[in-house]
C-alpha cells in the first residue's frame, strides 16, 4: 500500500498489523517512521502534513530506532504533535522543536475522598471557586505570587520541591510526580531575562487554549486492583490539571530556536524544516538549551503543584479541611520534554535523549526511575480527552520500553482546525449542550469554548484503544467530566 | 485587512499580502490584535519601541511579530497602530493595555514559529506566511 489509502505518494506507508504502520525510509531519512494508528485513523491522516513531519524527524543526525508517532498525532511545527524520537548521546542531537514551546506541558491528576453523591449538590459552587482561585485565560497572573529574581531562580532549581517547601502542598505529593517534580540538571543561568520577565507573575496560573482544570468521576475501571492501588475506585471524584511552563517556557524555546538555527549551520546539519533546528548533544548550544529546558520544566512542575494547592484550598472551603488533606496526587506527568534515559537498543543499553512532543512517558513496573510508590505497579499515564466525553488513566508497560522508548500517547489529538471548530459550533449553544450532557463549563473566553468543542478532537477512546491494543499502555480507568474550567 | 487565516489543525496559520512595508507591519499588528482580542475598543494611548532593523528584512519582520507577542504576555500590550516614519529606525507601535473589564480575550499566542515561515518581497509587494503556536 502506498501513501496510506489515497495519500499522495510522498511516502510509502505499509501496514505492519492492526495498530502499526511503517513509513518506509526514503530520501534523506536516516531511519523509518512508525505510526501507531488504526486503518481508519490513517485514512484521516491521508493528506495531513503530520506524516511528512514524522519523516522529517527521521532526517536528524543520531536518531536511534524509528521516528515514532502516537495515535493522537496531528500537525505540529517541526515535530508532529504525538511524536517520539530518541537520539544517541554520542552523535545525536537535541532540538527545541522536539519539545515544543510549552516545555513540560503536562497533566496532574488528583483523587479526592469524595464520591459523586457528595459532590453533586456543590459542584456549581466548587467550579466557581476553582475558577476564582486558579487564574486562567489571557493575561492571567496571580497577585499573591509575584516572584523576585532570586525566588524565580529557586523555582527553576527546585520545581515542585520548591513549591512544597513554601507550603504549597505536601511532601507525599512529590512521590507521585515524574522525576519527583525536580530535574536536577536545571540551569537557571541559561534562562534569559526575557523568559524571567514572562515567568514572574504566572506561577500558579492555568493559561489558555487547550489547558484546563476538570472535575471528573471514575466511571469505569478496567483493572480493579490497579485502579484501587491508584486510589481510583468507581465513583471517586477526581480533578485533572492540564498546564505547563507558561510564558517562561515559551520564551526559553523561542530564545533557543535562534541559537539552534545558527548551530545547525555551524555543525552542518541539514534541516528539512527550520523548526527542527538542533545542535549536537554535548555542544555548548545543546548544553545551554538543556539547562534552560530543565529549568523551565521545573517551573512547570512548580506551576502544577501550586495550582493543586489552590484546588485543595477550594475543596477545603466547600467540603472541609479533611477533604483537602485526603486528596492525593495520583500522578503528574510531562508530555512535552526531552529526557536523557537508558534504553535497550539492538540488544545493548544505550543512553539516548528521548524527545516527547505531545507524548507521555510510560515506564513499566520495576523501572528504577519510578518512585517506591509506583515501582511495582508501573507508571500511571494520564490521557485527557475532550471536555465532553472522557479521559483515561493507563499504566506503563514493557511493550512501551521495547518499542517506543517508554512512551505512550498524550491525549485525544485535534482533528478539526480552530476555524473549522468555530464553524461547526456556529449557531449552537455549546455550554448548554455540554450542560445537558452533564458537564458544567466556566471559561474566560467564549472563543476558547467554541474552539475546544468535543468534536474538534479525535475520540480518545479510540486513541487509547490503539495504545492498549499495541501493548504500549494498559487501560486502568475511564474518567467522565462533570465540570471544566477553561482559559 | 490584508491578512487571511489558513487552515492548520492545532495552531494558527496566516498569510499576509501587502503593497508596501508600512502595510505589511500594520497587517501584522492587525493580525496579532485580532487573534488576541475578540472584542472591545483598543486605544492608541501607549507607545512601544520595537527592535531596530538588523539588515535582513525577513528576520526584522519575524522579530517584530515576536516582540508583539512578548509585550502582550509581559504587560498585556495590545497593538493598534504602527509608525514606520523613518525606515532606518525601530518601528514604534501604539496601543492599549489588556483590561478584562473592557476587552474580551480570544487566543493566547505562545510564539510565532519558524515552521512554514515564508517572507517574499517582490515587485508586487510582500507575501508572508506565519504559523503561531497557540
Amino acid at each position: 500500500m502506498t501513501g496510506g489509502s489515497g495519500r499522495k505518494a510522498r511516502h510509502q506507508i505499509v501496514p505492519i498489523d492492526a495498530w502499526r504502520w511503517k513509513i518506509e525510509r526514503s530520501g534523506g531519512m536516516r531511519t523509518h517512521g512508525l505510526v501507531f494508528a488504526t486503518a481508519e485513523m490513517m485514512e484521516e491522516l491521508a493528506d495531513d502534513p503530520s506524516i511528512d513531519q514524522v519523516a522529517n524527524v527521521a532526517h536528524l543526525p543520531g536518531i536511534v530506532g524509528p521516528s515514532i508517532a502516537m495515535p493522537d498525532i496531528h500537525w505540529g511545527y517541526g515535530f508532529p504533535i504525538g511524536g517520539v524520537a530518541a537520539f544517541d548521546s554520542d552523535g545525536g542531537v537535541i532540538s527545541p522543536g522536539g519539545v515544543g514551546y510549552d516545555i513540560n506541558c503536562g497533566v496532574r491528576l488528583l483523587a479526592t475522598p469524595l464520591c459523586l453523591d457528595e459532590l453533586s449538590p456543590r459542584l456549581d459552587s466548587l467550579l466557581d471557586r476553582l475558577y476564582d482561585t486558579v487564574p486562567s485565560g489571557l493575561g492571567a497572573s496571580r497577585a499573591d505570587i509575584v516572584l523576585s529574581n532570586a525566588e524565580l531562580t529557586a523555582v527553576m532549581r527546585g520545581g515542585a520541591e520548591w513549591a512544597v517547601a513554601q507550603g504549597y502542598g505536601m511532601e507525599r505529593d512529590l512521590e507521585a510526580v515524574e522525576a519527583g517534580g525536580r530535574l536536577a540538571e536545571a540551569d537557571p543561568s541559561s534562562v534569559s531575562s526575557r523568559a524571567r520577565k514572562r515567568g514572574r507573575k504566572q506561577l500558579g496560573t492555568l493559561g489558555s487554549g487547550n489547558h484546563f482544570l476538570e472535575v471528573q468521576h471514575v466511571a469505569r475501571c478496567f483493572d480493579e486492583a490497579a485502579a484501587d492501588a491508584l486510589g481510583l475506585q468507581q465513583g471517586t471524584v477526581t480533578i485533572m490539571i492540564h498546564s505547563g511552563s507558561r510564558g517562561l517556557g515559551h520564551q526559553v524555546c523561542d530564545d533557543n530556536i535562534d541559537v539552534m538555527l545558527r548551530a545547525a549551520g555551524k555543525y552542518g546539519i541539514e534541516l528539512p524544516d527550520k523548526q527542527l533546528c538542533c545542535a549536537p548533544l554535548g555542544s555548548p548550544e545543546a548544553d545551554s538549551y538543556w539547562g534552560a529546558m530543565n529549568a523551565a520544566a521545573n517551573y512547570a512542575f512548580a506551576n502544577r503543584q501550586v495550582m493543586a494547592h489552590y484546588v485543595r484550598r477550594a475543596l477545603a472551603t466547600e467540603f472541609g479541611k479533611g477533604a483537602a488533606d485526603e486528596t492525593q496526587v495520583v500522578y503528574d506527568v510531562a508530555h512535552n520534554i526531552a529526557k536523557m534515559e537508558l534504553h535497550t537498543v539492538d540488544g545493548r543499553s544505550r543512553k539516548v535523549c528521548v524527545h516527547r512532543k505531545g507524548a507521555t512517558r510510560a515506564f513499566p513496573p520495576g523501572h528504577p526511575e519510578l518512585s517506591a510508590r509506583y515501582r511495582e505497579l508501573g507508571q500511571p499515564v494520564l490521557i485527557p480527552g475532550d471536555m465532553g466525553r472522557y479521559s483515561y488513566v493507563l499504566l506503563g508497560t514493557e511493550g512501551a520500553m521495547k518499542e517506543t522508548f517508554g512512551s505512550c500517547c498524550h491525549g485525544a489529538g485535534r482533528r478539526l482546525s480552530r476555524r473549522a471548530a468555530k464553524k461547526a459550533a456556529r449557531k449552537r449553544d455549546i455550554r448548554a449542550e455540554l450542560a445537558r450532557a452533564g458537564v458544567q463549563v466556566r471559561a474566560a473566553s467564549r472563543g476558547t469554548v467554541l474552539e475546544e468543542i468535543p468534536e474538534a478532537y479525535k475520540d480518545v477512546r479510540q486513541v487509547v484503544g490503539v495504545v492498549d491494543g499495541a501493548g504500549i499502555g494498559r487501560k486502568v480507568a475511564e474518567l467522565h467530566p462533570l465540570g471544566v474550567v477553561k482559559g | 485587512m490584508t491578512y487571511q487565516l489558513l487552515e492548520h489543525t492545532a495552531d494558527v496559520r496566516a498569510l499576509i499580502r501587502a503593497r508596501d512595508r508600512r502595510e505589511l507591519y500594520q497587517s501584522a499588528v492587525d493580525l496579532v490584535r485580532d487573534l488576541e482580542i475578540a472584542s472591545g475598543q483598543v486605544h492608541s494611548s501607549l507607545r512601544r519601541v520595537m527592535p531596530g532593523p538588523g539588515g535582513d528584512e525577513a528576520e526584522d519582520f519575524f522579530r517584530f511579530v515576536r516582540e508583539l507577542l512578548f509585550l502582550f504576555d509581559v504587560e498585556g500590550f495590545i497593538p493598534m497602530r504602527v509608525d514606520l516614519a523613518r525606515s532606518r529606525q525601530a518601528p514604534v507601535v501604539l496601543g492599549d493595555t489588556f483590561d478584562p473589564q473592557r476587552h474580551e480575550g480570544n487566543l493566547y499566542l505562545k510564539a510565532v514559529t519558524r515552521h512554514h515561515y515564508r517572507f517574499e518581497h517582490g515587485r508586487g509587494g510582500f507575501e508572508v506566511e506565519l504559523v503561531f503556536d497557540v
